[in-house]
């Protein structure tokens, strides 16, 4: 039995020994994913609203009153095209619903304080917010980003928009 | 043995027993997540009885807990007022007390606590349910409900929402409209891009069928009124940079309602004002 309880110990320590922790990944390794997920050119695929407050109220999930698909609404829109290169944006065919601007320079503020990483777009719509909508996966060929209308602190207008290239 | 056990469990039922339980009162019965309440508590004959000051502990059902502290040291927020001996009570809108949505708010729970609540001090579970905040529609609306002037807005006229006959009876939908906006030093400055005789006569200003009697028409009121393709009726039409005030969506017929022989059906939902945050 004593035997037993020893083999027991030294697989054990044998085993803990033989582990190695997951090595640590670089520290900008999120930043350089991400502007890497951003560079380059892309298309709007689709657009669509949200309300904030109806959605906080817990209001119906209903076309008008939690959200409106707004692609269809604006000519041309599916040819609004937005490319990131290093630190600047520019904007082609531009349409008064994407709020990006017609350009500027880009980078990405880590100090909001919801602690979600926003992309601060200097030509983007003033009281506003861009961030990611989902994680880039460069396979999905989509990206993803919201837009966050921001009066008094509340979140009164959400747009997401997608994108492909 | 078998006596002895008996015997046991019945005076630790009755021991349990011997304590009451709190009286709970909740003002207005019926509450949005969004309304003032107050909880009034009566500990008298409860292991609280006497006990001094008491603490509410809060939760939601299924979700998460209020800001209660710890259960030995409750926080000072969550302290109830004395109504008068035994009896307590606490005041707030359960959005702001939980801080949380009114949309995550179905059902609070609580039970009143001394500040060390080490011991069992504390009364029985007690909660209630949480009307829906109701969504009310109307015949004319805007979508978001809070937008800015440089935000994508549709207003949303829904026909059969509408008690009048004539409005109810249209095939098409138009819009007469103005702003007041301020550029520059120029405060309350009005602008009409098309005249009410002109709106039937204008797609402009026309509403888009979306099918079983909803009208829509959707615009970024910055652009829509202010970019080089506006038509121009009457005042200045807002250039380089500009904040509008309000807008007026005088919904209507093709035909103008207002003038002789103009073909039926003619009616309209007179003026409705529109404010954009700033």
């Amino acid at each position: 039995m004593k035997t037993l309880k020893n083999i027991v110990i030294c697989a054990t320590l044998l085993f803990l020994a033989s582990c190695k922790g997951f090595p640590d990944a670089p520290l900008n390794e999120a930043i350089v994913q991400e502007s890497v997920a951003l560079t380059g050119t892309w298309k709007l695929k689709k657009a669509t609203q949200f309300d904030p407050v109806a959605i906080s109220k817990g209001f119906p999930d209903e076309k008008y009153i939690r959200y409106n698909d707004i692609t269809a609404n604006f000519a041309g829109i599916t040819n609004y095209q937005i490319s990131f290169q290093g630190g600047n944006y520019t904007v082609t065919n531009p349409s008064p619903a994407v709020l990006f601007g017609t350009g500027g320079t880009w980078s990405f503020n880590d100090k909001s304080p919801d602690g979600r990483r926003k992309i601060v777009l200097s030509g983007a719509a003033a009281n506003g917010e861009v961030e990611f909508g989902t994680s880039y996966r460069p396979s999905d060929n989509q990206l993803n980003l919201y837009f966050t209308r921001i009066i008094g602190g509340k979140a009164i207008v959400r747009y997401s928009y997608e994108f492909v290239k | 043995m078998k006596k002895y056990i008996l015997s046991f469990l019945l005076l630790i039922c009755v021991v349990v027993s011997s304590y009451a339980q709190a009286k709970v009162e909740i003002s207005p019965k019926n509450f949005t997540a969004e309304d003032k309440i107050t909880i009034t508590v009566d500990v008298t004959g409860t292991i609280l009885d006497g006990v001094k000051p008491l603490y509410l502990w809060a939760w939601i059902p299924g979700c998460c807990g209020a800001d209660n502290g710890d259960w030995n040291n409750s926080n000072e927020a969550n302290k109830l007022t004395e109504v008068k001996a035994n009896v307590w009570s606490i005041s707030f809108v359960p959005t702001a007390f939980y801080k949380r949505s009114a949309g995550e708010i179905n059902e609070i729970g609580f039970l009143v606590k001394a500040k060390d609540g080490t011991g069992d001090k504390k009364t029985q579970d007690m909660g209630s349910k949480v009307e829906s905040l109701v969504f009310v529609p109307n015949k004319l609306r805007v979508f978001p409900s809070q937008f800015t002037q440089d935000d994508v807005i549709t207003i949303v006229y829904d026909q059969k929402l509408d008690d009048n006959p004539s409005m109810k009876a249209l095939k098409e939908v138009y819009m007469y409209t103005d702003i007041n906006y301020d550029a520059g030093a120029d405060r309350g400055v009005f602008f009409q891009p098309v005249s009410y005789d002109g709106v039937g006569d204008s797609n402009y200003v026309k509403f888009k069928s979306e099918g079983n009697g909803v009208f829509t028409l959707t615009m970024v009121p910055s652009s829509y009124y202010g970019s080089a393709a506006t038509p121009v009726s009457e005042g200045r039409r807002p250039s380089g940079r500009f904040q509008i005030n309000s807008i007026k969506v005088h919904v209507r017929s093709k035909g103008n309602p207002f003038a002789g022989g103009a073909p039926q059906p003619a009616a309209s939902l007179g003026d409705v004002f529109l404010t954009p945050e700033k």
